[in-house]
């Protein structure tokens, strides 16, 4: 008769195989239900869990003050949006009135669904380089997916927190959004006379035109098939 | 809530009740309809033990009753239907069977109503209050002559054997153990 | 004809309004039963004057507490709530209300019509019965009945059957998922619910819930219990909020995969039923713990303190039992809340887990203990019988 030696029982979990995978897994995450714990271990944590739940709610509750919620029509005066909102685009123009936008059109290409259209003068008279003429941009299909903002490599659009931009006809919707047409902020100062400068700086207003979507005339807009918006 | 005419017209209230539901619950073609007539023929059998002042008997009959076994029937239909819960029209050996075991009852019921005289209940019945509960429980728990202990217990056995045997049925089995 | 219905008015009349606050030395409930045995005109109006209470109450605390809920809800997520219609948002439920009374009320096209008009009937039905004997004050009771434990249990039992059938006739697969999740959990819960409330049957000794809330005149259930109330207490709470399915067990109406559950297909007045239903018995659940553990409308008395218990009782008389069952059960109903708004929602497996193999072991375990505290008599104050 011979006493067979008895087989170790495990009493732990076996770890398991992972063959080859082996070097390739990622140790669990410390969880309750990741690591070996006693009963008794495993309780107390779920009741720290429970009422640390609780007490958050409960200081939420107790502090007026950390509401988050904006009282829109009241607060209107004193509303600040978050700097990440994405209300409306618009190119930034420096103290003198002066944008830095060099026409390059990438914004243009790169807009998925071409609510930007970009025209410039091909060679501006006097730095003899291409100048903005109309940076034409159109909320009613903008996805303000921020994609111009990003790929600007001059940096001159911004998307700014005004989000008030309902108006009771879309063709409202096609903004002009350069203040002058003709060059940059850089190329003018470049030019030794100020009075040439100035001269550059053809003013344009907000909504110059051209009127989407076949739409007729309106508010002295010219029509979209206006082939070049005359200066009013 | 034992005499005069309040508790009458409630009596034919839950009679008529009782009896018309009952007709819904057999002519019934949706099965659903027929559950919840069911549980109109149970509350209204329950509110007719309540005219006669039987509270608990009444509590018992809605919690057991309605709170129980219609809501498993009800699991049953909801669960075991195939998309229509129209009953299809049934077989002649069917409906003979039925015929025969329905009269069968009939007869029997019958039979035990010609048979046994109801003595119109004296003062002294009617004195005697039905909502006793301790009394019930005591007559339940007793094991002297006319105590309910023996009939308890093996209802109780009866229940555990059912839940364990549910348990057995309802338990994942090992591939293994086949 | 029309001399005899003017008496039996003013009989029922004054039997209601006639001091029932001041001396109640005649309950809610006998005036009733006279009431009804009175004569055919007694009955008839009694029910009718019972009905028109009866919804007025329900409609009126179904406002109230959805209102509640709302800016409850709103503080605890850095919220406000309503707060337009009327100062702070009050009249908002109101609003809502009539709003809902004139929405269309929509039937789906192949489902069993009847049944989908009776179900959200059948639920709010179920919840006033309930409502029914929820003790407000001494004497202020609807139905005291004898078996009044078993009452409550299979009343509550009901309400699975509005669910149930709501969720079936809308012939829609999500109604009836929730529907069957609905009665699966309420079936399970109530298992839970009602051990819970036979321990303290067991301390009391008694099914009446008057002479349940008397024989805490010495102290409550539960800090007389020895902990065994306490257990039963947790029990209770765990329970109910499954009962009312609320957040942590509100998988019937699991917004994120069942749209609503069962009253997905409802719309207007019926979907309303439903709505009141959930709120009214969000109250009752709360009225019949405060019943149960926390003295009903008796006041906050400590053990022996003469000068702390009658600084307890110096309310009129009038006015404590409203009082101390007011804020008791105005308690419980934010403690209720509080875990609607923290608590993630749970899966149907750990839910029927929860049910089957943590909380009714524990329930079976502490009846088993409370039978021995009561045989034993190790009551925490000596009671007084």
């Amino acid at each position: 008769m011979t006493t067979t030696t008895p087989v170790p029982t495990e009493t732990e979990c076996p770890p398991i195989d992972f063959g080859e995978l082996k070097s390739e897994c990622v140790a669990p995450r410390p969880s309750i239900m990741g690591q070996k714990r006693g009963l008794r271990s495993i309780l107390w944590l779920s009741f720290k869990g429970i009422v640390r739940g609780l007490l958050t709610t409960l200081s939420y509750f107790r502090r007026p003050s950390t509401v988050v919620t904006q009282q829109y029509p009241e607060n209107r005066e004193t509303l600040e949006m978050f700097e990440r909102y994405r209300g409306r685009l618009s190119l930034i123009h420096n103290e003198e009135g002066e944008h830095g936008c060099t026409a390059c059109q990438i914004c243009e290409r790169l807009c998925p669904n071409a609510s930007i259209i970009i025209t410039k003068d091909k060679k501006n008279e006097a730095t003899g380089k291409p100048a903005l003429d109309q940076f034409i941009w159109r909320q009613d299909t903008c996805t303000f997916c921020n994609i111009c903002v990003l790929v600007c490599p001059f940096d001159t659009l911004e998307m700014t927190g005004d989000f008030e931009s309902s108006v009771y006809d879309r063709r409202l919707l096609v903004f002009n959004l350069n203040e002058y047409a003709g060059p940059t902020a850089g190329q003018l100062d470049k030019l030794e006379d100020d009075e040439l400068a100035k001269a550059q700086m053809k003013p344009m207003k907000k909504y110059q035109g051209p009127v989407p979507m076949c739409g007729g005339e309106m508010d002295g807009i010219p029509k979209l098939d206006v082939e070049k918006p005359t200066d009013v | 809530m034992y005499d005069g005419t309040v508790a009458t017209l409630f009596f034919y209230f839950f009679a008529v009740a009782s009896i018309a539901l009952a007709l819904g619950v057999v002519l019934g073609r949706r099965l659903l309809r027929s559950a919840v007539c069911l549980i109109g023929v149970l509350g209204s059998s329950a509110g007719l033990t309540l005219v006669l002042g039987f509270e608990f008997i009444a509590g018992i009959q809605v919690l057991v009753f309605i709170g129980g076994i219609v809501v498993l029937l009800l699991f049953a239909i909801m669960m075991t239907s195939e998309g229509h819960t129209f009953e299809q029209r049934p077989s002649a050996a069917r409906r003979v069977m039925g015929g025969v075991v329905a009269t069968a009852f009939f007869v029997v019921t019958l039979s035990v109503y010609v048979h046994t005289d109801f003595p119109p209940a004296t003062a002294e019945d009617l004195a005697v209050s039905h909502e006793d509960v301790h009394a019930i429980g005591r007559k339940l728990l007793s094991n002297e002559r006319d105590g309910y202990i023996v009939p308890f217990e093996v209802i109780s056995l009866l229940l555990l054997a059912a839940l364990i045997g549910g348990i057995v049925i309802a338990r994942k089995h090992d591939p293994e153990d086949t | 004809m029309a001399d005899a219905l003017l008496n039996q008015l003013s009989l029922t009349l004054s039997v209601h309004t006639s001091d029932v606050f001041v001396a109640p030395a005649m309950s809610l409930a006998d005036r009733a039963s006279r009431a009804l045995e009175s004569g055919v005109w007694g009955a008839v109006l009694y029910i009718v004057i019972g009905l028109v209470a009866v919804l007025t109450a329900v409609s009126v605390l179904g406002l109230v507490m959805s209102y509640i809920e709302r800016k409850v809800a709103g503080h605890f997520q850095c919220r406000l709530g309503p707060m337009r219609v009327g100062p702070h948002g009050v009249l908002q439920s109101l609003a809502d209300g009539i709003k809902l009374l004139f929405k269309e009320g929509i039937e789906p096209g192949h489902g069993d019509k009847v049944i989908f008009i009776g179900a959200p009937i059948f639920s709010i039905t179920a919840t006033i019965l309930l409502l029914a004997i929820v003790p407000l004050a001494p004497g202020i009771q609807v139905v005291d009945m004898n078996v009044g434990v078993v009452y409550i249990a299979a009343v509550s039992g009901l309400g699975v059957m509005g669910i149930l059938m709501g969720g079936w006739s809308s012939n829609n697969k999500w109604s009836l998922l929730g529907a069957m999740r609905a009665g699966a959990q309420m079936i399970s819960y109530e298992v839970s619910l009602t051990i819970a409330l036979l321990v303290v049957v067991l301390f009391s000794g008694t099914l009446k819930v008057s002479e349940i809330i008397e024989s805490q005149q010495q102290g409550w259930w539960i800090w007389r219990g020895h902990g065994v109330a306490i257990v039963a207490f947790c029990l209770y709470v765990i329970a109910s909020t499954a009962e009312l399915n609320r957040t942590p067990f509100d998988l019937p109406e699991g917004e994120s995969e069942l749209t609503g559950g069962y009253h997905t297909e409802y719309s207007g007045l019926r979907f309303s039923f439903f709505f009141l239903a959930e709120f009214a018995n969000l109250f009752v659940f709360s009225a019949l713990a405060v019943t149960f553990f926390f003295g009903g409308w008796l006041p906050f008395h400590v053990g022996n303190y003469e000068g702390f218990n009658s600084v307890m009782d110096l309310l009129p008389p009038v006015i404590s039992p409203m009082f101390w069952f007011g804020s008791k059960c105005a308690t419980l109903i934010f403690i209720l809340m509080w875990f609607r708004w923290t608590f993630p929602r749970l899966r149907m497996d750990q839910l029927m887990r929860l049910e089957w193999k943590v909380l009714l072991p524990i329930g079976f375990a502490n009846l088993i203990l409370a039978a021995t505290v009561v045989l034993t008599g190790l009551y925490f104050f000596p009671s007084a019988t």
